[in-house]
């Protein structure tokens, strides 16, 4: 070993990396596995396709986090008390951008990843895009969405649901919420070069949004934000790549389907029957499971069981647990068990969920089930 | 003489174990190209080598897992191509990867251009704007910056070589170039590298 080695060897030595993170290592041989030739894809958590539930099952809120991020700096925000110069200049830079490109990556508290690449123009107007190609088109302004899947070549279109609109008013408020503290964290390499760091934390928010700029260009480099998703668990935002002014063709915000793709509407009176026929359909399922409780109650004094395993006696299999509207989850329903002395409209049973969306069925005492549209009923009803 | 026995018994042990290991390996890489379960543990195998390596060339945990996944997935595609025998499988496996960073890095710098914010062969002087002393933390950010520097067959010596520690053989089959050129670039990776690591140390940088 010469000279020059042993001096990189010794510069070298002991120098801190990062460790392998378990949660990714075991993500990633999910998506391989279930991407390995010849496997027939199954409905698992991994191979309903993440894009897809995000956004119909949980509208928006995560794909929100990541467009709000940087949308809302780019939209304006107006800072008091501790900007330093080079904030301003940051978020002056940030304000002249006609358009807006970057990436993020969302980090799920199950490990799971999603790479999401997004352009922003008017700010009316986004397109988000997956690795595998998916697309999806938002035009605020017409209040329209657009999702391309090229691997089925299907067209989905539907018109904004409203927790959407929400979100992009959101993004406008944000030059009206100056209640943002701004406090330099130091310099740090982010990619091939030095970026400086300040960290951006609003009056009663937990989680602080992290910016990185080029101190040279005063643009930002990298943004980092954790933030709660409306079931309480958290969601990682890093975003990077980010480009302003980019050019941006009208065509790449073109909410009709392209040549070759079938075009169907989201809230088309056919999708309409799909949804009818599941709920139905968990409905029946739920039935069967309340039956067989009451005879459970009848047999034990009016007592309900513990936990709804405790029914395999009376006939419960491991298929009946499983929610024909979350086919990803071994138990697909939430069970509370009611005091002896339980009303009959007292909901012992409903569907599993992530985040609100339409409503759930829920099963109650006497063993009838009703569909519940509003989150707070349903809470009051298990009180 | 007794003790000579015992020390060629160990040896035939051990010898008869890695050739075991080996066969089973080598097993293990040929059922992978058609087996769902063998695949994942031929990935479980060797995942943590790959992102130690990725994290290592790219500084930046969120970057090497990107690439992790890339690798793997060009590993999955590619399987059935691979007719070497298991003690190549690595070798194999550290090309794919260093192909899919330098692809990676290739693109940053493209994007990075597009951007008009690229860091252009990156200055030396730039080094001592981290400030960088004998903090290990500091000491990383100015080996990342002047690496980076580098071409890109040097960044993959250094890394092989210092950082996974592989013989000029191992380094050679994983480029798949002679030893001899891998001696040269590596020659002249850490002259460079030194030079530039040494420019910090006249700005106040590390003190090897």
């Amino acid at each position: 070993m010469n000279d020059d080695e042993k001096y990189i060897e010794e510069f070298v030595k002991d120098l801190p990396f990062e460790d392998v993170n378990v949660r990714h290592r075991d993500a990633l041989k999910a998506r391989l596995l279930d991407a390995f030739p010849g496997h027939r894809l199954q409905p698992t958590d991994h191979t309903v396709p993440l894009f897809w539930r995000t956004i119909m099952r949980t509208p928006i809120a995560k794909l929100a986090v990541a467009a709000a991020i940087v949308t809302a700096l780019w939209v304006g925000i107006r800072l008091t008390g501790h900007s330093s110069v080079a904030w301003a200049d940051i978020a002056r830079n940030i304000q002249n951008a006609r358009t807006l490109v970057y990436q993020t990556v969302l980090t799920f508290e199950n490990g799971q990843r999603q790479v999401l690449k997004a352009m922003v123009r008017d700010p009316d107007r986004t397109r988000i895009e997956l690795p595998d190609g998916r697309t999806w088109i938002v035009d605020r302004s017409r209040g329209q969405t657009l999702l391309l899947d090229p691997n089925g070549l299907q067209a989905l279109s539907s018109t904004t649901p409203q927790q959407m609109l929400n979100v992009y008013e959101m993004f406008r408020n944000f030059r009206n919420l100056p209640d943002f503290s701004v406090r330099r964290i130091g310099r740090r390499m982010v990619g091939t070069a030095v970026a400086e760091g300040f960290e951006l934390r609003k009056a009663g928010e937990d989680y602080p949004i992290t910016v990185w700029a080029d101190p040279q260009t005063s643009l930002p480099v990298r943004l980092e934000q954790t933030a709660k998703q409306p079931d309480g668990k958290l969601i990682q935002a890093v975003t990077t790549d980010i480009v302003f002014d980019a050019e941006l063709d009208d065509s790449l915000f073109n909410l009709e389907a392209p040549a070759g793709y079938t075009r169907r509407l989201a809230d088309g009176p056919a999708e309409r029957a799909s949804k009818l026929e599941l709920r139905v359909k968990t409905a029946r399922k739920m039935t069967e499971i309340l039956r067989m409780g009451l005879a459970y109650v009848q047999e034990h004094g009016g007592q309900w069981p513990d936990q709804l395993q405790d029914l395999a006696r009376y006939g419960l299999t491991d298929d009946a647990l499983v929610n024909p509207n979350r086919p990803n989850l071994k138990v697909g329903y939430v069970y509370r068990k009611p005091s002896t002395a339980a009303s009959p409209q007292q909901v012992v049973l409903y569907e599993a969920y992530d985040a609100w969306n339409e409503g759930v069925n829920a099963g109650c005492a006497d063993g009838h089930i009703e569909f519940i549209r509003n989150e707070s009923a349903l809470k009051e009803r298990l009180e | 003489m007794a003790m000579i026995d015992v020390m060629c018994t160990t040896w035939m042990q051990r010898q008869a174990e890695m050739n075991n290991r080996e066969d089973e390996h080598g097993d293990l890489i040929q059922r992978a190209c058609r087996d769902r379960d063998a695949f994942g543990k031929l990935y479980l195998l060797h995942y943590e080598d790959v992102f130690h390596y990725c994290v290592r060339r790219l500084f930046d945990r969120h970057l090497a897992e990107d690439v992790t996944a890339i690798v793997f997935f060009k590993v999955m595609r590619n399987l059935s191509s691979f007719d070497g025998k298991a003690a190549g499988f690595r070798s194999w496996l550290f090309r794919i990867a260093t192909n899919a960073v330098n692809d990676h890095l290739r693109e940053a710098r493209r994007r990075a251009e597009g951007m008009q914010r690229v860091v252009r062969n990156t200055r030396v002087d730039e080094v001592d704007a981290v400030g960088a002393d004998e903090d290990p933390a500091e000491r990383k950010a100015v080996l990342q910056q002047a690496l980076l520097s580098l071409k890109s067959k040097y960044q993959t010596v250094i890394t092989l070589r210092f950082f996974e520690n592989m013989k000029l053989t191992e380094i050679a089959a994983c480029l798949g170039v002679n030893p001899s050129t891998v001696r040269t670039w590596l020659s002249r990776a850490t002259a460079k590298l030194r030079k530039k690591l040494s420019a910090g140390r006249n700005h106040g940088g590390y003190k090897p």
